[in-house]
């Protein structure tokens, strides 16, 4: 936090700009603040005082009104700051950013200014889960991303995990780029949506994996599923068994087994 | 020719510390009046992760200075659990100005202008200083993060090194390039411990894949003048792209490097499926969309951390080729850089320290 030097202003003060942004969570500061005319927090309840910090450095204000941002709040922020001709040349966002623990340059200011166009519905989403550049990354691939924000509009009813979502993405991104249907790419009552997309994205390697045949003859009390580890298919044994001493006989009885 | 150069670059740098060395002045005869002198680093370097159009950028802007740190430095693929060769990488300058898809240095490089070190001179130096060695085989190579030879015919470095080389008969110097840009060097004396290897895919992968380099047919040419003049040959048939009708495609590359070449005349020979850090995807997507043949690929996390095809698919792609070579000769020797030592073992019945002609390559360096 910085101490600053304060001008109070209760009157009007008239020709002033209000910063089109507010953030998601809270806003740090309870005052209203004003940086060369322009109020940064106009949210904040017209009857609080309006606080005068044009002698500091804007980066600086900005960090202490609005605190720690998610990387959505960022690019919100960075995209009403552009909208102010002539701000946003003002301020550090490298120095901004530092203090949000990021790196500003210009694969970060490209994202920025993309993620702030996105639907709502995926931004509230994007914002709940703390979803980070990395995550949004792949989104850069797609020219025209009105193209794909139907899609995005599904996250906030199907609510993905950060992980599922940040699958869920690149599956999408791939299956756009490949000129599929984007209807076809909507999730559906049949599956999962990541298992949908997942299938349609691999084929051949969901085909290869189906047609991996249990060559083995395997006991009726035994059975053996493929499931797909990172780049291998691993097999899954189940063994049907009353109680321990069922268990001790089939175990054997599965040692004799000659392909063990 | 000099057009060809000046056409590649859009702004050539040099560093004033460093106008006067040889390698600079080739680059000044090259580029005449495009080249600017500057104090120290160029005014726009960036130094941070760089976005998919400064990557693009970095390839046509050069600057040329020295180099302050250690030249040597332990091959990529030496960490527990993957089995690769004793090897010795020697930068002479990064980024590439040829342009392939599944490049490693769009995960790695944050510097948007291809750098070139002119002080070779300070590696000769740093190398004679590993004395304890003279005696070991150990094998350096300078196609890590900068091709070999694709700006060899200006800092002739080759020449150098082959040169410097000579001294040093159990000690293998190796060039890896996807140019054809050999005939620089061919007439160089040497100690027959120069190893010229290709990075090589069949047309259909280069032409798809790997922009602005050598087309096959340039590169195996390339290949049989170094092999005329005694230069040892290598091969690397990596990495391994699958595409529509892939089986024909490395058909025609094992035949055809077969038709040119004898197992004698390449003693060693490697192959290596698509693999790629997963950080790389974005900016390939973002560089080549999905009409590239990597960006289409259905790739799994490995036990590394790298994408892969699945373990199936890249053992049906090793075994394609591996039986297609010893079809024509079962004396050809083939290895598997960056792959597990279960790969090794479920493709060979071994792992590579099994693999006679590959022992001494595989010994640790002491
Ligand atoms: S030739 Fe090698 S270094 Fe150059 S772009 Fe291709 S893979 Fe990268």
């Amino acid at each position: 936090m910085t101490w600053y030097a304060l001008s109070v202003f209760f009157a009007d003060k008239s020709d002033l700009i209000s910063l089109n942004f507010a953030p998601r969570s809270h806003c740090f500061s309870q005052a209203r603040v004003e940086w060369n005319d322009i109020v940064l927090n106009s949210q904040v309840c017209e009857s609080k005082a309006l606080v005068d910090l044009s002698a500091e450095e804007p980066s600086d204000v900005l960090f202490d009104v609005f605190g720690d941002l998610s990387f959505v709040e960022i690019a919100e922020l960075y995209a009403a700051c552009t909208k102010i001709s002539g701000f946003i040349q003002k301020i550090s966002w490298p120095l901004f950013c530092q203090r949000q623990d990021m790196q500003w340059n210009e694969k970060t200011e490209q994202l920025c200014e993309a993620v702030a166009q996105l639907p709502p519905k995926f931004l509230a989403w994007a914002h709940k889960k703390q979803a980070s550049p990395r995550d949004l990354q792949p989104l850069m691939a797609i020219k025209d991303l009105a193209v794909v924000s139907p899609l995005l509009e599904h996250f906030e009813s199907q609510a993905p995990s950060r992980s599922q979502g940040k699958m869920i993405i690149d599956l999408l991104v791939d299956l756009t780029l490949s000129n599929h249907d984007q209807t076809s790419l909507e999730p559906d009552k049949q599956s999962a949506w990541y298992d949908k997309l997942y299938k349609m994205r691999n084929p051949m390697t969901v085909a290869r994996d189906k047609t991996l045949r249990e060559d083995e003859q395997w006991p009726q009390y035994v059975q053996i599923h493929n499931q797909r580890q990172g780049d291998r298919i691993v097999k899954k044994m189940q063994i049907l068994y009353s109680d321990n001493k069922d268990l001790s006989k089939k175990l054997g009885r599965l040692s004799e087994m000659e392909h063990l | 020719m000099k057009n060809l150069w000046q056409k590649k670059f859009e702004k050539v740098l040099i560093d004033d510390k460093v106008k006067d060395s040889p390698t600079a002045l080739r680059f000044l005869e090259v580029f005449g009046e495009q080249v600017e002198i500057i104090e120290g680093e160029p005014k726009d370097i960036q130094k941070k992760e760089l976005s998919a159009g400064q990557f693009t950028q970095s390839k046509k802007q050069l600057y040329l200075t020295e180099f302050k740190g250690q030249f040597f430095k332990k091959c990529p693929g030496f960490h527990k659990g993957l089995a690769c060769c004793n090897y010795f990488v020697l930068n002479l300058g990064f980024q590439c100005d040829m342009d392939c898809s599944y490049c490693y240095l769009q995960s790695f490089l944050n510097s948007n202008y291809m750098t070139v070190y002119t002080n070779i001179e300070d590696a000769l130096a740093e190398l004679a200083s590993f004395e304890s060695l003279k005696d070991q085989p150990v094998r350096v190579g300078t196609g890590e993060v900068i091709d070999s030879l694709s700006l060899d015919p200006i800092t002739l470095y080759s020449r150098t090194l082959i040169d410097f080389f000579k001294d040093y008969p159990q000690w293998k110097l190796e060039f890896k390039t996807k140019s054809a840009l050999v005939d620089q060097f061919l007439d160089c004396e040497h100690n027959g411990n120069t190893i010229v290897s290709w990075s090589i895919n069949p047309p259909a992968v280069i032409d798809n894949e790997e922009h602005g380099t050598a087309t096959f047919h340039e590169r195996l040419a390339a290949a049989e003048r170094c092999r005329d003049k005694g230069f040892q040959i290598s091969f690397h048939i990596d990495p391994m792209i699958w595409h529509p009708n892939w089986q024909d495609s490395y058909a025609l590359l094992v035949d055809e490097i077969c038709q040119r070449f004898s197992p004698q005349e390449v003693p060693t020979l490697s192959v290596g499926t698509l693999r790629f850090q997963p950080e790389q995807k974005n900016m390939m997507r973002e560089r080549f969309a999905m009409d590239s043949f990597v960006n289409q690929a259905e790739t799994f996390k490995g036990k590394d951390g790298k994408l892969r095809y699945s373990y199936d698919l890249r053992k049906e792609m090793y075994d394609f080729v591996l039986t297609r070579f010893k079809n024509h000769s079962p004396a050809w020797r083939i290895f598997m850089c960056m792959e597990s030592p279960e790969t090794w073992v479920d493709t060979f019945g071994h792992t590579p320290h099994h693999e006679k002609p590959l022992k001494e390559l595989f010994q640790p360096i002491r």
